[in-house]
């Protein structure tokens, strides 16, 4: 029972400690009328001030002052318990993540929000948001921060004595903030590892770390050394104290009574170190010495309406009267820390009192405490066992998501490098698919080219056949008919039919003619060029002039010849066109090769005609219809008094 | 009989042959063959050709060649065979073929020493041609004559080079002054040698004795002004 209570000196005092390194957050604000509001709010705790402070911040529009303004009211308004301008602190910087996106504000965000929860003690909601807050930080890699919400969440895991989850915090925030070389909160992370051993009965480890911690203090500037030695004989003294090394205790409690001004500048550190100091002195049968000391404390207590002290001291007192078999003053101290428990809400001792109280009164009254406790030990059980549960939870659940995290991510990877595969399988597929296209596409013009040459050379072979019937026609004209006809000829001189014979004569030429239209000659044993020679020299005495420009130009001995045969006929037809019709002085015959193709061009200076009316002769239509046979290009332009040209394009492999 | 010049006529008309047997009997006393194909001409050539050989072949062009397994079809095939196997016989091309390219064809490609026309040749040019020919020269009719002149005349037209030669040459004393002035159409200058090739081939076409007078038979042609 001893035990218990002096645990229980330990939460007050951590209680009252909290506030002190929270006050270290408060800076001086940007501007001056802020910081009058903020010193205003911290005295008169007028709820009206914070909306002003930040109505002049947001006016400012500085990112910086504005937020600023936001934590040092949201602070204060946590210190001063105004639970009202906690939540609008929140809002106020909810609105301000959701326009800046900024995580870190995000953080604040969550930290006063467990703030707000933490005012109206809800512990596991409170918990819950500095946990989502310190995560935030954790990725930010803002340590500190992170250390600060660890240090806040190990303190209310100590308080809902959660002990085992406190200590794993406080290891986790002490990871996170050694490597900063940072002495403040590491202090304070020390301070409550010990409180933790303290409470687990590690004594010896507790001392171990308040010296640590001490140790640090020494480092920070601006601290009054004086006092953190009374702080830490203190907690020295406690441990003592539950090792029931009362003589121990009581020289370290005296340490701390000794240090001059303690009374007045850290009067709560007083209290506790008399009471404790006491409270041995008690144990060691001390008792005129301990009612001394409880009955100052008590009074500077009530002088301060220091409610959470005022528990310890109204039970210490009661407990010294029962011990005194004063069962009167026992039940009345008894009662008044029973009322006073009830009225902040403190379990333990409600517990604790109504225990006692159960003792101090005897029948019925006495078993009805007996009973009140019992309940309230159950439900007090329930609620502990639920809220480190809660706790773990969060933990876990947090692990949980880490593990998630981690398995989504693995399972991101492999579902990336699965894309990647089948984007890359894809690609190779699209490149199978491209290529196989293209050998397809390839194949195919190659085909497609091949039957394009083939039909193109069948069109030569045609030409090259009708070549030959007309050869044959030719010769038959020749030798047959005309051999007759001029048989017959002959006959009807001999016999005077000189009319006759005449007329004959003339169908005679006609024929000879017409055969020698048709003949021709191979290109093998007279060249195109002596051909085309040939011809014009068979116009010779006619008015034309005609003249042969470039035939050099074209390698004649490689050009089919069945396109030879077509150029040479449609340049005989142009020239009998022209000569018949046009009355052209001049004719131009112009060649000229490229790579694919051949081309030539017959222009006359004639009369011309104009294209649009007049119907081409059938000589003109052959022409075209023997060029166009074998892929060739051919025509027409001409007009009234213009002269008349013809192009003529062949390609020489048919595409 | 050893003195009498050896004829052997080939044409598939019996009426032609008739018609050249007469005329042949009117100019002279001749030792003469007759056959109808191309085939039988050649192997009767090639088979006296040292025992009794033929000095004049009078041949036709045109046979009407519908036995099968005919080898030679037709003139031009009998007279490049005869070329080929080196059969020597003056060559006289008696037909009605009158057409440039295949007048052309054969005497640029066969050179037979005589070229007459049937519907226009009599006795007295069969005899003349037969006299040319012994005395180994040609002999082509006139209608022949004019188209071949014709035909040089549109040939030296076309042949750029030709032109230039014939237009410088009266600028120049000597021939080899020629040299660097003419020029290919890609601007290559003309060797001597090569003018003078050139020159020699001119004088043949036009039947020029010497280089003035080729100058004035361009003139006079119309080839140069």
């Amino acid at each position: 029972m001893k035990q218990q209570q002096s645990k229980i000196f330990l939460l007050m005092f951590f209680f009252l400690s909290f506030p002190l390194f929270s006050q270290t957050e408060e800076n001086i604000g940007s501007s001056d009328s802020i910081v009058m509001l903020l010193k205003e709010y911290s005295k008169t705790k007028d709820g009206n001030l914070p909306q002003k402070a930040f109505l002049i911040a947001e006016q400012t529009k500085i990112d910086s002052v504005l937020k600023k303004t936001y934590f040092d009211f949201g602070l204060q308004s946590y210190f001063n318990k105004d639970t009202a301008n906690i939540k609008l602190t929140e809002r106020k910087l909810q609105k301000l993540y959701s326009q800046t996106k900024e995580p870190a504000t995000l953080a604040k965000r969550y930290y006063y929000k467990s703030l707000f929860h933490k005012v109206q003690l809800r512990a596991d909601s409170a918990f819950y948001y500095l946990h989502k807050s310190k995560n935030i930080s954790i990725q930010l890699k803002d340590s500190l921060e992170a250390t600060r919400r660890l240090l806040s969440m190990a303190a209310i895991q100590f308080f809902e004595k959660d002990f085992l989850g406190s200590e794993i915090t406080i290891i986790e925030g002490l990871r996170m903030v050694e490597p900063l070389e940072e002495v403040f909160f590491t202090g304070l992370l020390y301070e409550r590892l010990a409180n933790v051993l303290f409470i687990t009965e590690r004594q010896e480890e507790a001392r171990k770390y308040y010296l640590k911690f001490f140790e640090l203090q020494k480092r920070i500037p601006k601290v009054k050394l004086k006092y953190e030695k009374v702080r830490l004989n203190l907690h020295l003294a406690k441990t003592y104290e539950a090792e029931q090394n009362y003589t121990k205790a009581i020289e370290y409690f005296r340490k701390c009574l000794l240090v001059d001004s303690v009374k007045t500048k850290s009067t709560y550190r007083y209290e506790g170190a008399l009471e404790g100091f006491s409270f041995s002195n008690f144990m060691l049968g001390n008792k005129k010495l301990a009612l001394k000391g409880y009955l100052e404390v008590l009074k500077s207590r009530q002088a301060r309406g220091h409610k959470r002290g005022l528990i310890f001291s109204y039970s210490l007192l009661g407990e010294l009267y029962a011990d005194d078999n004063k069962k009167k003053k026992a039940i009345f101290y008894a009662k008044k820390a029973l009322k006073v428990a009830k009225e902040i809400r403190q379990s333990a001792k409600i517990s604790e009192n109504l225990f006692f109280l159960s003792n101090l009164v005897k029948g019925e009254k006495g078993r009805q405490y007996l009973a009140a406790r019992a309940m309230l030990n159950d439900s007090l059980y329930k609620r502990e066992r639920g809220l480190k549960n809660q706790f773990a939870k969060v933990r876990y659940e947090t692990e949980k998501k880490e593990i998630e995290n981690r398995l989504l991510k693995q399972e991101n990877s492999r579902r990336k490098l699965e894309l990647e595969r089948q984007r890359q399988q894809k690609v190779i597929g699209w490149l199978l698919a491209g290529g196989s296209l293209l050998f397809i596409g390839f194949g195919a013009s190659i085909v497609f080219n091949r039957r394009k040459k083939m039909i193109f050379e069948a069109k030569l072979q045609q030409v090259a056949i009708r070549e030959k019937e007309r050869q044959q026609i030719a010769k038959s004209l020749h030798d047959e008919v005309a051999g007759d006809i001029r048989m017959l000829h002959l006959k009807l001189a001999t016999n005077k039919h000189l009319e006759e014979a005449g007329k004959l004569e003339v169908i005679k030429e006609n024929v000879r003619n017409l055969s020698h239209q048709l003949s021709s000659e191979s290109f093998d044993s007279v060249t195109f060029k002596d051909q085309v020679i040939n011809l014009i020299s068979d116009f010779f005495e006619s008015n034309i002039r005609i003249k042969i420009q470039e035939i050099d130009a074209v390698g004649w001995l490689k050009i089919n010849n069945s396109i030879k045969r077509t150029l040479f006929l449609s340049i005989r037809e142009s020239i009998q066109n022209t000569h018949k019709h046009t009355q052209a002085t001049a004719l131009v015959l112009e060649f000229r090769e490229t790579k694919k193709a051949v081309f030539l061009t017959i222009s006359d200076n004639g009369q011309g005609f104009d294209t649009a009316v007049k119907q081409k002769g059938i000589g003109l239509k052959n022409m075209q219809e023997r060029i166009e046979e074998i892929n060739g290009v051919f025509f027409i332009e001409s007009a009234l008094d213009q002269g008349t040209t013809i192009h003529i394009q062949i390609e020489k492999y048919g595409t | 009989m050893a003195h009498k010049t050896r004829i052997l006529i080939a044409d598939d008309h019996q009426l032609v042959i008739q018609g050249i047997l007469i005329s042949l009997k009117e100019v002279g006393d001749f030792d003469v063959v007759t056959t109808n194909t191309c085939d039988a001409a050649f192997k009767l050539l090639k088979a006296n050709q040292h025992t009794n050989p033929f000095q004049i072949l009078f041949t036709d062009l045109s046979f009407d060649t519908c036995e099968q397994g005919t080898e030679l079809v037709d003139g031009e095939d009998l007279i490049k065979a005869l070329k080929k196997q080196g059969v020597d016989v003056k060559v006289c091309v008696i037909t009605a073929h009158t057409e440039t390219n295949r007048v052309f064809n054969v005497i640029s490609n066969l050179n037979p020493e005589a070229y007459l026309l049937k519907s226009k040749c009599t006795s007295a040019e069969i005899g003349f041609a037969i006299q040319k020919m012994l005395k180994n020269e040609y002999y082509y009719t006139h209608e022949i004559h004019e188209k071949m002149m014709r035909r040089n005349i549109v040939q030296i037209q076309v042949d750029d080079i030709a032109l230039q030669i014939l237009r410088e040459l009266p600028n120049h004393p000597k021939i080899i002054n020629l040299e660097g002035v003419i020029k290919k159409s890609d601007g290559a200058l003309i060797k001597l040698r090569s003018i003078e090739a050139k020159l020699a081939n001119l004088r043949t076409d036009l039947n020029a004795n010497n280089n003035i007078d080729l100058i004035l038979k361009a003139k006079e042609l119309g080839i140069i002004d």
